[in-house]
């Protein structure tokens, strides 16, 4: 096999230019990207390497909400102060995100671009309703997070377009989040069931305003739950609406079987962790205390 | 006795080394103009070979030499092939080989080779293979009832028959556990070079076993002994899995052709599913019982898959069968059985973790049908004093009792807590033992003592597992110096006494014993050498707390130092040999306690605690016991919870990295509690005996019966899966 030639753009526009050419791959922290390759599943002519791309990494406040370059390492959302406030659950998941020393290689947006069904990033990103940035040879445009996803490894990107940022809203007042995964072990391990939640409860703190649930490896991508959130919105919450939310959120579980779970169990869990999530969601939902 | 070294907990003497990352392994090391070898392995997993075309690799570029089974026209000491000659019978089996300039090139050549493959049916599980009818996986089988057996193992005592007719309850269950890699981090490695002006062979690798490796390869190559050196390099990592030759006849033949050094290095994969796995077995178990829970007769059927080539499985598997308990009446028919599965190889306490897992499952089906405490049952079965143990040995001592009384002292049985009320989670406490018998083997060691009052020990074991500090720590005991003042060389085969090879946890056993016994030749050659100037006969002579005195006459005593150096004068240098092959089988038994949380809901099971007692006889370092303990432990519940080998329908291996075989990880483990019994001495050093390997034993059935105690779900089928607790407690199947 022939070596890939390996350039380095130093801009946006340079990865783009690079990015056009025939068997180019764009390469950030490259954990998924090496391993592949060492498999032979993917054979680049032409490897562009982001990481020398100033301006797409870090974490700011905008006025549409919290921005996180596409370079960010996975790493840096753990300790980040931005996020902390604002995204505490992105953190979360962060922390257990694969291993430190993943961490501090792989970026955020490897991590979406690889778009393997259970990216761990991908699920808060889903109920913060997120949406990407992406930068091509026909300048700028943005992508729903939930219409980024479109197979196992396949993405709404385009040749030549890379993905620079994610935007995403600040989580609106009275909302809590959590996420929970299983794997056959607590660390090193792809989850066979991932399940985040946001709910937004009403100010008595009775109601579910509005609901986001987003499953990760129960189909080829991550996705949203429309029809569990559906049940929830506009409801006065109750043990057997969790309960419900959680039965319908595995209308949308398309699950395979395969080494880590079958299909029923990965189903199940859905059901299991949906219901479970959704209660720590609710619980940590902050109330208005009345006076 | 006080002691002075033996029992201080000493850190690993090559374990700044190793922190450091100074170690230099298989894989670092280069020879000048060295090449690299790679294999070419089976695409089948049962295949006869038609025809094998090296020709187009041959002429590729780097390439220096290209060898097939032909090259090897005998196969090792346990019967496999280095080369598949005729026939493959497992995925994975290499077929040819390539030695280039690069490893990219040996690789592309190794690629290029063509072999035409006649496809036939093939053979995965030790049932199927078992029937009448069965593809056979070697064609001179003689039994045509049942081609595939490898070899069984029978043992026979009191009557069967009538005392299943005594019996006030009969329980019968089989038992199930899988394909396993051992674990190790190193895969296998080596580095071949032959001298052309000598003729001489030296192999560096990653082995536990060097001077067998010089046999087997003296008869794989057809070279006298004489002419190899095998260099044992630091083994990162074995567990019984580095016992065989593996690519070392491979490097060394493709040397000898090539003229230059060749080191083979495999890869992650081929490690998986190419080399000696632990083999799956099929346990069927029948055993009678009184009400008030005494054994009274086992009737057993084991199946040990031992993959595409023999293995010795069947009868060790025979012999641990009545587990740490007296059974007056026992029938049991263990077999190795052949399969279209990589030779199985070793794998710590061979078949004892499988067995175990059966009996000590079945013990506790048992003592909840008779409604028994499990500790209960297990304290009016275990063996005694004189009790017939171990396919037939003695039991030379009562400690079975003591050790799984202690581990449920320990973690606190009696006021054990379940809560399977409310709530997802559920706790439970699950107790089993095993047992395991030590065989020094032939051990040896020759102890130097240095005219500045150090000592030198030479011995040919590898060090795996921090042994090479026990014995530093056992000269010293035995000259009453600093275990500083000792320093311990693993020489190579042709630079120390011949050893069997670091398994069966003989190492501190039999070759500290021969370390001990070379110190107390050496101290009575000081005092020969010194007893014609000292004035008084060499048996009034004392060597202790480094110095050299005489009995009963204070104030003449010299430094150990003083003593070597003048004792040299008259003699020579002072070099003790120890070497043995009398040591009697050492019984050591294991038992624990694991605290489990299992979650209705998912039917994720975790290891909350693992209480672990055992009886070593001595520890001589307790801190490496206590290593050896927990480490065993953590393999056992990775054994217990996530390890299996997963084949697809074709025979591939699924799973064949760490990625996908999960192996537990940092922050999988529990607590572990390690309570050592200092009890049952054994003739070792100092009394110590074999403890690597028992407490592996245990700790699989200890986790399911856990299980079954949290949640009352009996899981029969190792590794304990998640899916098959939320099936069986939603009723369904």
């Amino acid at each position: 096999m022939a070596e890939p030639q390996m350039l380095q753009p130093s801009t946006v526009r340079e990865a783009v230019r690079a990015l056009a050419a025939r068997g180019a791959v764009a390469m950030a922290g490259a954990t998924d990207l090496i391993p592949a390759m060492r498999k032979g599943e993917i054979r680049p002519r032409i490897l562009v390497n982001l990481k020398g791309i100033a301006g797409i990494r870090g974490v700011k406040r905008t006025r549409r909400g919290i921005w996180i370059g596409a370079l960010t390492r996975v790493a840096d959302l753990l300790d980040d102060p931005v996020i902390a406030q604002n995204l505490p659950l992105l953190a979360e998941v962060a922390a257990e995100f694969a291993s430190p020393q993943i961490r501090n290689l792989a970026t955020i947006g490897g991590n979406l671009c690889n778009a393997a069904p259970s990216a761990d990033l991908a699920l808060p990103l889903l109920v913060f309703d997120a949406t990407a940035e992406v930068r091509g040879r026909s300048g700028k445009r943005e992508i729903a997070t939930s219409d980024f996803f479109r197979g196992v490894n396949r993405t709404a990107l385009r040749r030549g377009e890379i993905l620079t940022g994610l935007l995403v809203p600040r989580p609106r007042v009275r909302t809590g989040a959590a996420h929970l995964k299983l794997g056959v072990r607590k660390a090193m391990d792809l989850a066979f069931v991932g399940i985040a939640a946001a709910v937004q409860v009403s100010s008595d703190g009775k109601k579910c305003r509005r609901a986001r649930v987003a499953l990760g490896s129960v189909a080829p991508t991550p996705r949203r739950a429309a029809k569990a959130e559906a049940v929830l919105e506009g409801q006065v919450v109750t043990s057997q609406l969790i309960d419900e939310a959680a039965e319908a959120a595995v209308s949308a579980a398309r699950p395979v079987s395969d080494l880590r779970a079958s299909a029923d169990y990965r189903r199940e869990m859905t059901r299991v962790l949906t219901g479970r999530a959704l209660r720590e969601a609710f619980r940590r939902a902050p109330q208005e205390r009345p006076r | 006795m006080r002691f002075t070294a033996v029992g201080k907990r000493v850190p690993r003497l090559d374990g700044p080394e190793k922190v450091a990352g100074r170690t230099q392994f298989g894989a670092d090391i280069a020879l000048p103009g060295m090449l690299w070898g790679a294999t070419l392995r089976s695409t089948h997993a049962h295949a006869r070979i038609v025809r094998v075309r090296t020709d187009k690799a041959t002429k590729m570029p780097g390439v220096l030499a290209v060898i097939t089974g032909q090259a090897f026209p005998t196969s090792d000491g346990e019967g496999v092939p280095v080369l598949a000659r005729d026939k493959v019978r497992f995925q994975g089996e290499a077929v040819a080989a390539v030695a280039a300039e690069t490893e990219e090139q040996a690789r592309a050549a190794a690629s290029a080779i063509e072999v035409d493959y006649a496809p036939l049916p093939y053979v995965a599980d030790v049932r199927e293979a078992m029937k009448r009818g069965a593809t056979r996986v070697h064609d001179e089988s003689e039994d045509p009832k049942h081609p595939n057996i490898a070899g069984v193992a029978e043992v026979k005592r009191g009557d069967v028959e009538a005392a299943f007719a005594a019996a006030d309850l009969v329980f019968e269950d089989t038992f199930e556990t899988p394909w396993v890699h051992q674990g190790f981090l190193e895969p296998h490695v080596s580095l071949a070079a032959m001298d052309p002006a000598s003729g001489r062979l030296t192999v560096w690798t990653s082995t536990q076993a060097q001077f067998n490796q010089r046999a087997d390869l003296a008869n794989l190559l057809h070279l006298p002994m004489s002419h190899i050196r095998v260099i044992g390099l630091p083994v990162g990592g074995a567990f019984g899995g580095k016992n065989a030759v593996c690519v070392e006849p491979i490097a060394a033949e493709l040397a000898r052709r090539a003229g230059r050094p060749v080191k083979v290095v495999v890869s992650r994969r081929d490690d998986f599913f190419a080399t000696r796995p632990c083999g799956a077995s099929v346990m069927e178990l029948k055993t009678g019982v009184k009400k008030d829970g005494t054994l009274v007769a086992l009737q057993a059927r084991l199946l040990f898959d031992t993959g595409g080539y023999p293995g010795a499985q069947h009868g060790v598997g025979a012999s641990l069968a009545q587990g740490p308990y007296r059974v007056l009446n026992m029938d049991v028919k263990s077999y190795s059985v052949y399969t279209n599965r990589p030779p199985a190889g070793a794998r710590r306490a061979l078949t004892s973790p499988h067995v175990h897992f059966a009996l000590e499952s079945q013990l506790d089906i048992i003592a909840h049908a008779l409604g028994i405490d499990p500790l209960q049952i297990r304290l009016r079965n275990a063996l005694r004093k004189g009790d017939t143990a171990l396919g037939g040995m003695e039991m030379p001592y009562t400690v079975a009792g003591k050790v799984i009384r202690t581990a449920a002292e320990k973690a606190g049985w009696q006021r054990r807590r379940r809560s399977s009320g409310r709530g997802a989670k559920a706790r439970g406490f699950g107790l089993a033992a095993g047992h395991w018998s030590v065989w020094a083997g032939a051990s040896s060691a020759w102890v130097q003592v240095n005219e500045d009052g150090t000592i030198s020990v030479v011995t040919g074991a590898i060090n795996l597992t921090g042994t090479n500090t026990s014995f530093a720590q056992i000269a010293a005991e035995s000259f009453g110096i600093l275990v500083e003042r000792v320093t311990v060389h693993q020489g190579d085969t042709d630079t120390s006494p011949r050893n069997d090879g670091s398994w069966g946890s003989r190492v501190l056993f039999g070759v500290g014993e021969a370390v001990r016994r070379a110190c107390e030749d050496a101290k009575r050659q000081l005092a020969e050498g010194l007893s014609e100037e000292m004035g008084v006969p060499a048996d009034r002579i004392l060597v202790s707390e480094g110095q050299v005195s005489v009995r009963g006459k204070a104030g003449r005593s010299l430094t150990l130092a003083e003593a070597a150096s003048r004792a040299a004068d008259y003699r020579g240098a002072i070099i003790g040999r120890g070497a043995l092959s009398d040591l009697p089988f050492a019984v050591a038994v294991a038992a624990q306690v694991a605290e489990v949380e299992v979650d209705r809901e998912t039917g994720q099971v975790e290891v909350k605690r693992l209480t672990c007692s055992q009886d070593v006889g001595r520890a001589i370092n307790p801190m490496s016991v206590e290593g050896q303990v927990e480490g065993a432990a953590s393999q056992g519940i990775g054994y217990g919870l996530c390890e299996e080998y997963i084949y697809g329908t074709d025979g591939t291996l699924l799973n064949d990295n760490f990625m996908d075989f999960r192996m537990p990880t940092s922050v999988d483990h529990p607590q572990y509690q390690v309570a050592l019994i200092e009890e049952g001495l054994d003739g070792g050093p100092f009394g110590a005996k074999g403890v690597g390997e028992p407490p592996l034993v245990p700790t699989a059935a200890a986790i399911a019966n856990a299980v079954y105690d949290a949640v009352g779900v009996r899981v029969k089928q190792l590794p304990i899966k998640p899916e098959s607790i939320v099936r069986a407690l939603s009723g369904g199947r």
